[in-house]
């Protein structure tokens, strides 16, 4: 469209935060419809969930429209645009989808995808549409479902019909509903102009201003109904609903969206005729309301979107034609008042109601603005809502919905009525950059006042619809809509009863709340989640030292001893004056009294020190209740933040539909893919990571496992085959398993080709049950051959699969039954963030090894160690293996990194490995378990192989995290090389 | 000034600040490693730190020394001395980590002793001739001729190349 804007990095991640979702939102739906259709031969939307189902692709092509058209990718924005067309014409049952189409509509979305991903520069070629983009005219171009004209003629008239504006394209979307809003005065102004030129909406800040005020607007809105739905003859409620349509009203005038504009205000007029009792609050009525307010959302959505469009009116209107009659007429009424330079609020009725019951004043105010002062009209309506937020405004001069953003407006006249003073009110307009501010007014000086005033005698109050309806208006008929006569008291009693906006504002009804989402910066919560673990570990060093002081304490006996060390005093200095008595001293007596005496006198200091300590016990119970809160907290806010990365597996999975689908209509197999668990929560980033290795994993099961329908019949097996993906919580970890019903893995082929590729003896081979067996699947180089037909890929192995999840410290296992089928099961930690691990040290380093690698710790003798094959190994178990010094795997010879129990008699050894592959490493000293924080070493340096990462201690020491996956590779390698010569040192003794 | 104690990058920037508004000259960071004399554009330089503890890593060249801590973000430290094949002798107390920031990353580096932060004029940078120092001439943007001494003006941004050869064993 018109304005492509300036693409920053930061723009375009937003863009392609954004357009995945609207492609998954298709995807699912083109999946699910076609299986609707497949079916039939053509599409049904007979339930009102298909309807909705459409709605939301519908609503998802045009997003996708608005967001491409915003940054100008123009070929993503010719797709959707004639997808949005298409998906529009079908929910309005104009025209059917056949199988074919669909075909179509799939390579339409294929297009849209590799389009995007272009877009994020990983792909270097430079996707073209025109070929499917011919294809879907073609769709269009088709005949369409009976009466319906041909949608290029649809657009055609659409176009023409939104003449009035613009360089744009129509947007058949919003046109394509002629028929039905018959009862719309014609007069009204173009719904359609995708564009509308608007001062507020061209400037940023004030887009954002209006965007995010609308959007409290119909928030409140919605929450308003949801009550009124409940509660239909709630008039707080109905007054809360009508305020925040007006504000929506004033709002979008004055971003010149005439077409929100209007359907506001006649939103706005149903809930004053239902307030006067003049409608009744059907369901219908109250669907056709709702139907509207999720437009508006749509349309706001799309606006902070950087997508200028503006409601289709006609649409709107269409949907309150049954009760047009009203509105009709007010709309009429409306519209020959609008060229008026100043409008009374068309509603006054409401107001009085509104009112009744609370004191309130009325204020003549006066705002003007500096000359040519270009954004008058925006500020304008932010000083129209912040007197909302004061009181009610009954009028203004001009008519805040006459006013768009390029009338020159100098002057501004409001009505208010409020109970405040009008210093408050002064305060609250002043703060914006008006020139001057004029309040007058105050309470009316009796309630026999006029009321109504002829201060503006252009604007009538809209003629019917002043009748009150309801019980309250003798109370507030007294008081009067509109006001002015200045009234001498400029200020007003202070007294005043609660806010009225309180009261309006605030329903009985428990509010309800809507989901509200907020987009983070995936850094910010990275570094919140590194914070937050520090915190954890620091809380940690603090239960260390909060032993130490504990020990200090803990000499119970302590009493006793010092009682005891007294008495010996006491007795030794006794017995030394009498052996002093009687003669006279000599001097080593003498001296010696002296000593004891001393001594005596020291002690009773270091028995008050002691007794203090004593006392001091209860400080360490505050201690201990300070620690338990930190512990508390702390934990609290790791999972916290931790729960804010959490999403669901769901869209990930969904995923998959297509690629099931795709596989088994090229390879002409039938296939069910189930999905379980899909509201199982895992990290943001791991999911991220997932798609890759899953969709190998799922396309493996489709393609290699599951048969031919004539061999699974042969095989008595129901011909369609069922591949099941899903995902579930065992205890720290995520499990994703995926299942097939297919011929399983031939477990013998993998003998041969472990043998073939001499990864083990024969005689060995025999010995390893099935599932040991079919972990070699995993191993590097050995699925890409073609020879495991069962499970072999497509260019990425299983060893690349394997790969990244223990990248992401997960890790895999097979299972298979011949004949029955396979599972894989990936099994992930919760979070990348944090690891849980034991700690041990080796040489002068201490070192994190993941836990779930973790398979025992043993200490063995160096006698026990055995040499198989020039390896030493050790037997764990019955079962051999291999064990490994850390400088033999690293290569280094750097003193620093040599465990120090090489050569000594007894060993630790840390057993770790996946599934059947094991190793032991030789450790110096064993630490405990504990939870690290992991940090990139490629932040600030390199990865480093063998390591996974670096984390931070207690004592603020680094120590690195073990990668044991790569670790064992690479000993593996060194076990290659060591068979030509022994490398690994040879223990003494064997 | 003489650094003998650590400096916050933000005095350093302030220094450095005054002295390129008042005359477009650069401002380095001057230091010692084995006998010779060297110097860091300011602008490069973090701050100046005390040699912490340093974790050793396996599979990295001789001359990353190891990681430290640097409240809360892990960086590798570098020991120039090795790196540019100088003389290495034991660390004395006047030792200190210059912490460098290197295009997105953060680094140490390891130097004898750290001298002082000197003002210097663009026209006082030389271009040396080949094989004047031990140093890959890479490294090194220029000397400079100052009181009788001569600083050896480092190129920070090759001064790591963070990504070159990689780690033995990674590779076969």
């Amino acid at each position: 469209m018109s304005s492509s804007i300036e693409i920053t990095p930061e723009l375009l991640a937003g863009f392609l935060d954004e357009a995945p979702e609207y492609l998954e939102m298709l995807d699912a739906g083109l999946m699910e419809f076609e299986s609707k259709a497949s079916a039939g031969g053509v599409l049904a939307l007979d339930t009102p969930e298909d309807q909705e189902q459409m709605n939301v692709m519908f609503r998802a092509a045009h997003s996708l429209k608005g967001l491409a058209a915003a940054f100008g990718f123009d070929k993503i924005k010719e797709l959707t645009h004639r997808m949005e067309t298409l998906f529009d014409q079908v929910r309005m049952g104009k025209r059917d989808l056949t199988t074919d189409s669909f075909e179509t509509l799939f390579q339409v979305f294929d297009r849209l995808k590799a389009l995007v991903q272009e877009l994020t520069g990983e792909s270097g070629e430079v996707v073209e549409i025109d070929d499917v983009l011919a294809a879907l005219d073609a769709v269009l171009a088709s005949d369409s479902k009976s009466e319906s004209a041909a949608p290029s003629a649809d657009d055609a008239v659409a176009a023409d019909d939104t003449s009035q504006v613009s360089n744009t394209e129509p947007d058949p979307a919003e046109d394509a509903t002629p028929a039905v809003a018959s009862a719309t005065p014609a007069a009204t102004t173009d719904p359609s102009s995708p564009r509308p030129h608007s001062e507020v909406l061209d400037d940023p800040e004030l887009a954002s201003l209006f965007v995010e005020a609308t959007t409290e607007a119909i928030d409140e809105l919605n929450q308003g109904l949801l009550g009124l739905e409940e509660n239909p003859t709630d008039v707080e409620l109905m007054n809360v609903v009508f305020r925040c349509a007006h504000n929506i009203k004033g709002a979008s005038g004055a971003a010149g969206l005439t077409g929100m504009n209007r359907t506001t205000h006649d939103m706005e007029t149903i809930f004053d005729l239902l307030r006067n009792g003049r409608l009744d609050l059907e369901e219908s009525l109250m669907n056709a309301i709702f139907e509207v307010v999720d437009r508006l959302r749509v349309t706001i959505d799309a606006i902070r979107e950087g997508h200028f469009e503006d409601v289709p009116l006609e649409e709107m209107q269409a949907k309150f034609a049954p009760w047009s009659d009203h509105t009709g007429a007010d709309a009429a009424l409306d519209d020959s008042t609008a060229s008026d330079s100043l409008a009374v609020e068309d509603s006054n009725p409401e107001t009085v109601e509104q009112r009744s019951g609370l004191e309130s004043d009325y204020f003549q105010i006066e705002v003007t603005f500096p000359d040519g002062f270009e954004e008058a009209a925006i500020q304008a309506y932010l000083i129209y809502n912040r007197l909302g937020d004061a009181g009610e405004v009954i009028a203004s001069d001009p008519d805040l919905d006459a006013v768009s953003g390029d009338t020159p407006l100098t002057k501004l006249r409001f009505t208010l009525e409020a109970d405040c003073t009008a210093a408050d009110i002064e305060r609250a307009v002043s703060s914006y950059e008006v020139e001057s501010v004029k309040v007058t007014g105050g309470p009316p000086a009796d309630d026999d006042d006029v009321p109504e005033t002829k201060v503006e005698p252009a604007q009538a109050a809209p003629p019917v619809t002043q009748a009150p309806g309801t019980g309250n208006a003798d109370a507030a008929a007294g008081e009067a809509p509109v006001v002015t006569q200045p009234v001498p008291t400029a200020t007003k009693p202070v007294a005043a009863p609660p806010k009225a906006k309180a009261a309006a504002g605030k329903p009985e009804q428990k509010p309800v709340k809507t989901a509200e989402t907020l987009r983070v910066d995936q850094d910010r919560l990275d570094e919140l989640m590194n914070l937050g673990g520090e915190l954890v570990i620091n809380r940690a060093r603090f239960t260390q030292v909060h032993g130490r002081f504990r020990e200090l304490f803990n000499g119970k006996n302590l009493g006793f001893l010092v009682d005891d060390i007294s008495e010996h005093l006491q007795k030794l200095s006794e017995e030394v004056s009498e052996d002093g008595e009687g003669a006279p001293p000599s001097p080593n007596v003498a001296d010696l009294v002296s000593h004891v005496s001393h001594l005596s006198q020291s002690f009773v200091a270091v028995r008050g020190v002691l007794e203090r300590v004593h006392e001091l016990r209860t400080a360490m119970f505050d201690f201990d209740e300070a620690l338990h809160g930190l512990t508390r907290v702390s934990g609290a806010i790791q999972t916290g933040i931790m729960g804010t990365r959490m999403v669901p597996v769901g869209p990930l999975f969904s995923r998959f539909r297509r690629v099931v689908r795709d596989i088994s209509k090229s390879n002409g197999k039938q296939v069910d893919l189930i999905l379980r668990g899909e509201a199982t929560e895992l990290d943001k980033r791991m999911i991220d990571e997932l798609g890759d290795p899953l969709t190998h994993m799922v396309r493996n099961s489709v393609d290699h496992g599951i048969e031919m329908p004539d061999v699974r019949q042969a095989a008595g097996k129901n011909p369609a085959g069922t591949v099941i993906l899903e995902a579930s919580h065992r205890g720290n970890s995520i499990c994703i398993e995926v299942r097939d019903d297919g011929a399983g893995i031939n477990v013998d082929r993998i003998k041969e080709k472990i043998v073939e590729k001499e990864m083990a003896t024969p005689e060995q081979v025999e010995t390893m049950s099935d599932r040991e067996l079919m972990q070699y699947i995993l191993k590097p180089g050995f699925s890409t051959a073609p020879v495991v037909t069962d499970l072999s890929g497509r260019g990425m192995g299983m060893d690349i699969v394997i790969n990244k999840i223990e990248k992401l410290s997960g890790s895999i296992e097979i299972d298979s039954i011949a004949g029955e089928g396979s599972t894989i099961t990936i099994k992930l930690p919760l979070t990348l963030a944090i690891l849980t691990s034991m700690v041990a040290r080796i040489g002068d380093g201490i070192y994190a090894i993941p836990l779930e690698t973790v398979a025992e710790i043993i200490t063995c003798k160096q006698a026990d160690v055995q040499w198989i094959q020039r390896r030493p190994v050790v037997r764990v178990r019955e079962r051999i293996v291999p064990l490994a010094f850390f400088e033999d795997i690293f290569g280094t010879e750097d003193a620093a990194l040599q465990s120090r129990s090489k050569g000594s008699d007894e060993l630790t050894l840390m057993i770790v490995g996946y599934e059947s592959d094991k190793m032991g490493l030789v450790v110096d000293e064993l630490l405990g378990q504990e939870d690290v924080v992991i940090k990139s070493l490629s932040e600030n340096f390199r990865n480093v192989r063998g390591v996974a990462g670096a984390s931070i201690r207690g004592d603020g020491a680094v120590s690195l995290i073990l990668d044991i996956g790569t670790m064992m590779d690479m000993a593996q390698k060194l076990a290659v090389s060591a068979s030509d010569e022994p490398k690994l040192s040879e223990p003494v003794g064997v | 000034m003489t650094a003998t104690e650590t400096m916050t990058a933000p005095e350093m920037a302030g220094v450095a600040e005054a002295a390129a508004m008042e005359d477009g000259g650069h401002q380095i960071v001057s230091f010692r490693l084995a006998q010779e004399e060297y110097g860091i554009d300011v602008l490069s330089v973090q701050e100046i730190i005390l040699i912490g503890q340093i974790t050793r890593v396996p599979n990295v060249p001789d001359y990353v020394c190891g990681l430290i801590n640097l409240r809360g973000h892990v960086i590798p430290i570098v020991d120039l001395r090795m790196r540019f094949g100088l003389p290495v002798s034991e660390l004395t107390g006047n030792a200190r980590v210059i912490v460098l920031n290197v295009g997105s990353k953060t680094i140490g580096i390891v130097v004898d002793e750290v001298h002082e932060v000197q003002r210097i004029q663009s026209e006082q940078i030389e271009p040396i001739g080949s094989g004047m120092t031990g140093v890959g001439r890479q490294y090194v943007r220029g000397l400079i001729k100052f009181e009788g001494r001569i600083v050896i003006l480092l190129d920070v941004c090759h001064l790591v190349d963070l990504d070159e050869s990689p780690a033995p064993g990674a590779s076969s």
